[in-house]
């Protein structure tokens, strides 16, 4: 649906970790905040509705 | 087509088969539903087609329920089009509507209708008038499809910042029976702006679609702002079909795979 909608789906991660695996939710965390920096500003930053006025 | 069916009528509330039939009547001119009961006069009983194939479309199904909640023991009668049998086989797993409760008159539509209403299957499983019109295919979704990723975007917050959270696709939506509803909350949706937040109004929405949309149209028909409602949640359906094969309403009994956990023995 994210796609559908025009938000790239890489902006939406989901991944299960333990709470005893610290060291693994680190590195997903990490990795994902790359991805985000890459993709750049969300479209859904700017207020669309304010755009128009 | 209209005599058949109050045919079928008089007999089911003559042999007291039913205490109602719950359809449409045209009064002044205008068209809205009606409970005909037992010594009713069944003149005025229309099936919704005043100027063109039903221009005058009604969730009976809503209505229905709350008749049945009102009078639970009771049998009651409804007309129902193919769209309304996907509805009521829907709303049956759901356990809004008692299945030993309900007897459907049901009528298909014809060709012409089905072609506006986009309809897959114009036609209920039974139905005693009306002949049977060819599935339609639907194109809106495909046509989104191939946008771009930021075509996408924009033309869904285009479409979206008309919404004036009317709330008319959820009041005429016969699949939304909830008495608190998420887009009423004003935790999830901010009140006092128009338009709501966008687009987590109408992708709330689209979620709560999932496993209980069944493809009426009476959303869009119903949208002032003419927001092709229709086309997000006929891609939420394909995306049901095509991970879970999960069709809406067709597969009688089945109900929707996430209001269902099963245990698999053995399984990883």
């Amino acid at each position: 649906m994210l796609k559908f909608s025009g938000i790239d789906e890489n902006r939406l991660r989901a991944s299960w970790v333990s709470s005893a695996e610290a060291p693994e939710l680190v590195e997903e965390f990490e990795s994902f905040i790359k991805v985000l920096r890459d993709l750049g500003p969300s479209p859904l930053r700017q207020d669309y509705r304010k755009e128009l006025a | 087509m209209i005599e058949t069916v109050k045919d079928t009528v008089r007999q089911l509330l003559e042999t007291d088969e039913i205490k109602g039939f719950l359809g449409l009547a045209e009064k002044h001119g205008h068209v809205a539903p009606h409970l005909f009961q037992q010594g009713d006069s069944l003149d005025n009983m229309v099936l919704g087609d005043r100027k063109r194939p039903g221009d005058s479309r009604y969730p009976l199904n809503k209505y229905l329920i709350n008749i049945h909640r009102a009078y639970p023991e009771e049998v009651f009668g409804v007309l129902v089009r193919g769209c309304d049998d996907r509805g009521l086989q829907t709303l049956y797993t759901w356990n809004q509507l008692d299945p030993k409760k309900v007897v459907t008159v049901g009528i298909a539509c014809p060709q012409e209708l089905a072609e506006a209403c986009e309809c897959a299957e114009p036609f209920p499983d039974t139905f005693v008038a009306g002949e049977k019109a060819e599935p339609v295919k639907n194109n809106s979704v495909a046509e989104v499809d191939a946008l771009v990723l930021s075509e996408k975007f924009s033309y869904w917050m285009d479409e979206f910042v008309k919404c004036i959270k009317c709330y008319g696709c959820s009041n005429i939506c016969p699949m939304c029976f909830c008495n608190d509803c998420s887009l009423k909350c004003d935790d999830l949706v901010k009140r006092g702006e128009l338009p709501p937040e966008i687009p987590v109004f109408h992708h709330t929405r689209a979620m709560h679609m999932v496993g209980r949309c069944i493809d009426c149209g009476l959303c869009e028909e119903a949208c002032p702002s003419n927001i092709p409602l229709r086309t997000l949640y006929k891609k939420v359906n394909s995306i049901m079909e095509e991970q879970f094969d999960f069709k809406t309403g067709v597969q009688r009994g089945k109900r929707s795979p996430l209001n269902t956990i099963e245990a698999v023995e053995g399984k990883e």
